[in-house]
């Protein structure tokens, strides 16, 4: 009886020791979907224990959100008061996110940090609202054109496609040359999702065309592009099923000449036996002939802080900020998930670390688009981007799978997203933001 | 002072008697309590809540700050003019037809397939399960390649010429609704089997001896001896075959994401597109909420068929 007392008592009062201790910690959550077994995942887990090193007195919880599930979780937070201290989001998401609260204003924290005042104003732009500004930008991708050399070289094809009318050429004498084989010249996604609708912006953009006008000449040429090439058997009727990865698996498989897709596909699919295998190169997004250079979507992520962190907590929360988004650790970042930088002040880092010549000439391309990368939320009306977006790939589909002409499903589509603003001035201001991001990237 | 506490306590006692005793005579209600609260917090609840966020206009932003304003039917009269809707309308009925008709044909026949032993029917019953064993991530996953235009489907059917090119079951605006019902008919086989084959094995054998005495073939056994008498599973394996079916998501999911251009949408898939595609909450409510009315309503059916009998 008395043992049972003795140990009972023993066991509340190491229960309350280590209680009172865990309470002498400071406990960070940063919350994003990089995934487990993911090289991104590890680095930002090594940055995260080396601030725990240098700072005993904090703790920091690395929690994983799978990437479809993540908006219904921040949502969920919001509501019941748990939002974690950091906060990721996707570039789609984040105005909408800026709305709804979720973030805290950093700007009288963060506007002396190099990575701030050397951002890229696209970049600035997307995560301020007036004078405020609500997170920072981890770094960008966008798409471009890959293609298996080796295929290219017998086929006898010396010159890249750079134009919209070489690009026919080239898929041309591809498909004459390997359509017997299965091997498609060409590959994109067209899935019914965002995915489709960011491939498809480049060829949109670059053509002068506009989300809020698609019912323009320049913008029905573009879809138009596309559906010949799915048309003419040059891309394959699976596009509208092709998720991003769908269509790298194919391409790591030697099915596709080639295909429109991220950076991020050097950590994914196009590994370095990939790439020595079909001697892999990039090169930028096809453009009309009368354009002067590609215009794509910025992709990426942005880290923000909770708009209900605590006094108490926020020093120590804005200081694993700076400390992740310091040049050598962001750019550590960057490199592990294949993402560029956003920022002059960590362009000469990023270039230190890339130490291979091979990822010097395969990244090139990626970084000369991103000087003239326009944001999606700006160019496709703000707010209303997601159902934006899904009216595009709705569209998209309906003339790949041939129910409709490109001109009859983008006229439908026109008239769907400018029913979707309040009133016409509403409207004509989103068109008049995305019309003026065109005009600025085109320069 | 004494005389009071001890008269308060007696009080006590005898209210704490009286609950004892009414506890005693309406124990079934006291059994029931947990069910009742697990249905009202899991089942009664969320659908209020629904119909609440159906009459608003709730978006991913006004939903975070709380400012969404009460708009009426709004939402309802919003889907009843969206092509969407009706498209998903028309390919749930397409679904669920297909789906209960060939899940339980099939079903039923394997049952009196298994109903009589013989030489490796053990072995074969396991492999008609095999649906429920293979994750459906994996499995639908499989479908999708199946019916690809260069999938075993496409490549069997031409090197057998009974086609020329492929047939592009899930890249144009008619098919994919089709090919899914497919995938959608042999996940759900294993379900009308076991319940129709439970439900055969606890048919009296004495109405087969009987049956066979009277001079009936196997037909007019089927018909006039295992059909009638099993006509309660029957119903009810078609109710629920209704309710599951209408709940199916990742089988579509999976293999087109409701598209190309919404021709595979069904209301599950649809209403999920409304929330977390484009945030819009109310109408993805109102959507949920037309479809639990729907299912009510074939529901009361079946119960109706049953109940006559």
């Amino acid at each position: 009886m008395r043992k049972g007392r003795f140990l009972v008592l023993s066991v509340v009062m190491i229960l309350i020791a280590a209680f009172s201790f865990a309470q002498q910690k400071t406990v960070i959550t940063i919350q994003d979907y990089l995934q487990p077994g993911y090289a991104g995942r590890k680095i930002m887990n090594e940055i995260l224990n080396e601030y725990e090193k240098a700072h005993p007195n904090v703790v920091i919880h690395h929690v994983y959100v799978p990437f479809a599930s993540l908006m219904q979780k921040i949502l969920e937070e919001k509501l019941t008061g748990t939002l974690p201290d950091i906060v990721w989001a996707d570039n789609p998401m984040v105005p909408s996110l800026i709305k709804a609260g979720i973030f805290m204003n950093i700007k009288p924290f963060i506007k002396d940090w190099p990575i701030w005042k050397e951002m890229y104003a696209p970049y600035k732009e997307l995560v301020s609202v007036g004078n405020k500004v609500y997170g920072l930008q981890v770094g960008t991708n966008n798409v471009a054109l890959f293609y298996n050399g080796k295929l290219l070289k017998e086929a006898g094809i010396s010159k890249l496609p750079q134009t919209w009318n070489e690009l026919m050429n080239v898929c041309k004498v591809l498909k004459s040359k390997f359509g017997k084989e299965g091997i498609y010249p060409i590959g994109f996604s067209a899935a019914p999702e965002e995915e489709c609708t960011w491939q498809f912006e480049p060829f949109l953009w670059s053509s002068g065309g506009n989300l809020l006008k698609l019912n323009s000449a320049n913008s029905i040429k573009a879809l138009q592009l596309w559906t010949t090439l799915v048309k003419k058997g040059y891309a394959p009727r699976e596009v509208v099923n092709w998720h991003q990865g769908d269509v790298g698996t194919m391409f790591a498989n030697g099915k596709l000449a080639m295909m429109i897709n991220g950076c991020w596909e050097f950590g994914w699919h196009v590994l370095p036996s990939i790439r020595k295998k079909y001697d892999v190169g990039v090169t930028e997004i096809p453009i009309p002939s009368n354009a002067i250079h590609p215009i794509v979507p910025f992709g990426g992520e942005i880290y923000g802080v909770s708009s209900t962190e605590s006094k108490e907590k926020l020093p120590v929360v804005l200081d694993l900020m700076k400390f992740i988004f310091s040049p050598r650790n962001i750019t550590k970042f960057e490199r592990s998930i294949s993402y560029i930088p956003v920022s002059g002040s960590v362009v000469s880092e990023f270039e230190k670390e890339l130490k291979s010549p091979e990822m010097e000439k395969l990244l090139s391309p990626f970084l000369s688009q991103a000087k003239y990368a326009v944001a999606r939320t700006v160019a496709g009306g703000g707010t209303f981007y997601p159902q934006i977006s899904s009216i595009v790939w709705n569209a998209i589909q309906r003339s790949l799978i041939g129910s409709q002409s490109p001109a009859q499903s983008f006229e439908e589509a026109y008239k769907k997203i400018k029913n979707l603003f309040p009133s016409k001035a509403a409207y004509i201001q989103a068109y008049q933001k995305a019309k003026l991001a065109m005009e600025r990237a085109m320069k | 002072m004494r005389t009071t506490i001890v008269m308060v306590v007696r009080l006590f006692f005898k209210k704490g008697e009286k609950l004892m005793n009414s506890l005693k005579k309406n124990r079934i209600y006291v059994f029931l309590l947990p069910l009742l609260i697990y249905l009202g917090v899991f089942l009664i609840y969320p659908i209020i809540y629904n119909i609440f966020l159906s009459l608003n206009n709730v978006n991913l932003i006004n939903y975070a700050t709380g400012t969404y304003k009460f708009i009426g039917l709004s939402n309802y009269m919003k889907m009843l003019n969206d092509s969407n809707f009706w498209i998903s309308f028309f390919n749930t009925l397409i679904f669920l037809a297909l789906s209960l008709s060939f899940q339980f044909t099939i079903g039923f026949a394997l049952a009196l397939l298994f109903y009589k032993p013989f030489k490796f029917r053990r072995l074969l019953q396991t492999l008609v399960m095999i649906p429920w064993f293979i994750p459906t991530i994996a499995s639908m996953s499989f479908f999708k390649w199946f019916f690809s235009e260069n999938g075993l489907l496409n490549n069997t059917l031409i090197s057998i010429h009974f086609i020329s090119t492929s047939i592009p079951w899930l890249t144009s605006i008619h098919l994919p609704i089709y090919a899914v019902s497919i995938a959608n008919i042999w996940l759900g086989i294993p379900f009308n089997y076991i319940l129709l084959y439970t439900g055969m094995q606890s048919i009296p054998s004495q109405l087969f001896e009987s049956a066979k005495i009277d001079g009936a073939n196997r037909l007019q056994t089927l018909i006039y001896v295992i059909i009638p008498t099993l006509k309660p599973v029957i119903v009810i394996v078609l109710m629920l075959g209704t309710i599951f079916t209408m709940k199916v998501f990742d089988p579509i999911w999976i293999i087109t994401q409701g598209g190309p251009a919404n021709s595979s949408q069904v209301f599950s898939t649809l209403s999920y597109s409304y929330a977390f595609q484009n945030g819009e909450f109310g109408l993805s409510s109102a959507i949920l909420i037309f479809m639990v009315l729907f299912v009510t309503l074939i529901v009361s059916i079946f119960k109706l068929l049953n109940r006559e009998e």
